[in-house]
Formats: structure tokens, C-alpha cells, sequence
């Protein structure tokens, strides 16, 4: 698997949690950021979060696997979508979700 | 990459962007209907951003949510503001 695609930030961060992944990707720190930044992924990784798609959708779900794109992949048993201000669900999916990296704006902690 | 700031007096914008990772940054999207304001943590050459303590804000400066972190995509960001306190 190559991990050092798409984003610099988030390959670092790939290989900072995945075990094993200690490759090139974990020496090339272009800004001082990354550092600092490394315990991002286990933090939130098999935790609840939102992902807000640049369309404004959310989708809450517990994250399971991201990579340099931005390609999310959300745990199947809960994952709602939901809109607007007020958060309404709008539709829950039973199986995973996967989310394509382009239309991500943000993913964070719920 | 130390060596070559050394040696050039010009500074790159991201080096600015390296020097406000600890402190807050005020983020405009390019669409102008969002903004976000944190603590940034790190960021890459594509401007991906981790921020901590994060407010969302809608086009009209109100407060949208609030995130305790979040990995923020780079690709429709507009502008950058150091320790900018936001919209209001």
C-alpha cells in the first residue's frame, strides 16, 4: 500500500499512528506542524466524528480508516446524515460509508 | 530547507503560516460562506490544516458550531489571517 499520496500532512499522520508504517514519510517534516500534529489520527480514529462535506451535509459516524485524499470510510451500524443548523437527521446507513476526499471540507471530533 | 532560508533574504508565505503553528488563526474559504477560527497545530504544502478548539462561523458572522479538533482541507481556502479573532 502507498501511504505517501495526496496530502503530505496526512501521510505523516498515517504513518505516525499506523504500527509498522515508520518509512520515509515519518522523516519528512516540512513544517514544524507535523510533529505536534501526530497524535491527530489517535485521536480520533475509532471515536465519533463529524465530517461536513463543502455541500454543508454532515456525517456523523465512527471513523474507520482515512487516507492522503481525504477518503473517509465511516463504520457501518450508525452513521447519520444530517443538515442544517440544527443538525436533523435526515437518513442513517447501516452498512459503512464510504466518503470521496473531494467533497470533504473538515473532518473533527463530534 | 534551513540552509536555504539562510541564504535568501525573501521570506515564503507558508513560512509565515509555520511561524502562527501554537496560536490562533482566523480561516476565510474561498466561497465566502464559512470561516473558521483555532488554534492551529500543522498544516501542509497543499494548506491541509489541523486546528484545535475550532469555531465554525456562517457568511453572515454567526457562530455556526464549535470543534474540539479537526483535519481542515486545504482546497478552497482563501485567505489566512494570524490571530485573527474572527468575524465580529
Amino acid at each position: 500500500m502507498n501511504l505517501r499520496v495526496g496530502s503530505p500532512l496526512i501521510s505523516y499522520l498515517i504513518a505516525a499512528y499506523v504500527p509498522g508504517q515508520t518509512g520515509k514519510s515519518l522523516k519528512e517534516k516540512r513544517f514544524s506542524g507535523y510533529g505536534r500534529s501526530a497524535n491527530f489520527l489517535s485521536g480520533i480514529t475509532n471515536s465519533a466524528v463529524v465530517v461536513k462535506l463543502h455541500s454543508g451535509i454532515t456525517y456523523k459516524g465512527t471513523l474507520q480508516s482515512i487516507d492522503g485524499y481525504m477518503n473517509i470510510v465511516l463504520e457501518g451500524r450508525d452513521v447519520q446524515e444530517c443538515v442544517g443548523k440544527d443538525s436533523k437527521v435526515v437518513n442513517s446507513f447501516k452498512n459503512d460509508v464510504f466518503i470521496r476526499g473531494n467533497n470533504v471540507l473538515y473532518i473533527g471530533i463530534d | 530547507m534551513s540552509e536555504q532560508t539562510e541564504t535568501t533574504t525573501t521570506v515564503l508565505p507558508l513560512e509565515i503560516i509555520d511561524k502562527c503553528i501554537g496560536s490562533q488563526i482566523h480561516v476565510i474559504m474561498s466561497s465566502q460562506d464559512k470561516e473558521f477560527v483555532g488554534k492551529l497545530v500543522g498544516f501542509d504544502d497543499f494548506v491541509n490544516m489541523v486546528l484545535e478548539d475550532v469555531t465554525e462561523y456562517a457568511s453572515n458572522g454567526e457562530k455556526v458550531t464549535t470543534r474540539s479538533k479537526m483535519l481542515l482541507n486545504g482546497n478552497h481556502i482563501a485567505m489566512l489571517v494570524p490571530g485573527g479573532a474572527g468575524p465580529q
